[in-house]
């Protein structure tokens, strides 16, 4: 089966675009469309992308549609597949910055705001302490984590911080290790 | 901020990103925030918190980031730049297929994402000082954090209502 670009771009709109929840709740529904509805892929093959497009760098969803629209359609599928993914949450996003700015001066603009950023500040604070729990489970783990933090915290550059990580787990970490 | 400089800041970022678009903003803070003062951790706060309302991928705030530090072209830049390393997942994918059996290509993934849970961790810290400063807003600050960490509420959710009550407070004066 040869889907066509537009189908592709609806597809990754429709399962990614325009979800909430990011990459764990896309996974299930785009494997239901591609692999059970549309048959364009087997069960194995998408889940192995799926894995990989988690382990590599940036946007995992945009890793998973690239390399999911170049399967299905080559360069340009890859395109299609990451038109729909981006430009939903690309103008919504843009849409609600522009509103922003335009009444962050206004008094009641600014409480709300005052009472909306220690918001942001605990959900980061239970993400940050979810993946500490994950990898708690090794003491050397836990000595990296603490040694990265203190770093951050003394004003080390967080480029070297998080080389200087990959650098002890190419030396002395082993696939036993990441939890 | 120029667009080249911030290209190459947004790419720079991004190659070392992994888990998710959060690990992004400790490495956004340090370069934007502490070392340019381009923007302050208050308005990074609210690109992350825009993000959040978005659907779709979470790490879309950096097109917010950009509208903020050099317009319209701003906002285009930062998000190609975000992208660059997605790209890669195509040669990559060829590579690894190769050379994931290598102890030291695991051991640098692990290591890596151990790393960026402690910048996660440190983050909370530094990026707290500025939103928040006093009872009610640690209040808030906890509550939130339950209501996801424990009753598994959606974010957006807890965000547009922490926003909701500020409104509220200020409407009738209180706050």
């Amino acid at each position: 089966v040869r889907l066509s670009l537009i189908a592709i771009a609806l597809i990754f709109a429709r399962h990614g675009g325009l979800v909430f929840g990011g990459a764990a709740t896309v996974g299930p529904t785009l494997e239901a469309e591609l692999v059970g509805r549309r048959q364009v892929m087997s069960r194995d093959d998408f889940w192995l992308t799926y894995g990989l497009a988690q382990m590599m760098p940036s946007i995992i969803l945009a890793n998973l549609a690239i390399s999911l629209g170049y399967r299905l359609r080559g360069p340009l599928g890859a395109a299609a597949a990451l038109t729909g993914l981006i430009v939903p949450s690309f103008l919504t996003a843009m849409a609600l910055t522009l509103l922003f700015l335009a009444n962050q001066d206004l008094a009641l603009v600014r409480t709300g705001m005052r009472a909306m950023l220690p918001a942001v500040i605990g959900i980061v604070a239970i993400a940050a302490l979810k993946l500490a729990r994950y990898h708690a489970g090794k003491p050397a783990n836990l000595a990296l984590i603490g040694a990265v933090a203190a770093g951050l915290v003394a004003g080390v550059s967080p480029l070297w911080l998080i080389l200087g990580a990959g650098l002890c787990g190419a030396l002395f970490m082993r696939p036993t290790d990441a939890a | 901020m120029r667009l080249d400089d911030l290209f190459l800041l947004v790419l720079r970022v991004s190659w070392l990103t992994f888990g998710g678009g959060g690990t992004a903003i400790p490495l956004l803070q340090h370069e934007i925030v502490d070392q340019r003062g381009a923007l302050g951790a208050r308005e990074l706060l609210t690109a992350v918190a825009i993000g959040r309302f978005c659907p779709g991928p979470n790490s879309l705030y950096i097109s917010s980031l950009g509208y903020m530090l050099a317009g319209w072209p701003g906002s285009v830049v930062a998000l190609a730049a975000m992208l660059v390393p997605c790209v890669s997942i195509l040669p990559i994918q060829w590579v690894y297929g190769r050379v994931r059996a290598l102890r030291a290509v695991q051991g640098f993934a692990i290591g890596v994402s151990v790393g960026a849970t402690g910048l996660i961790v440190a983050s909370v810290w530094t990026l707290s000082g500025g939103a928040v400063s006093d009872a009610p807003t640690l209040a808030i600050a906890v509550l939130a954090a339950l209501l996801v960490g424990w009753r598994g509420a959606s974010g957006p959710l807890v965000i547009g209502g922490a926003l909701a009550l500020g409104l509220a407070a200020a409407g009738i004066g209180v706050w």
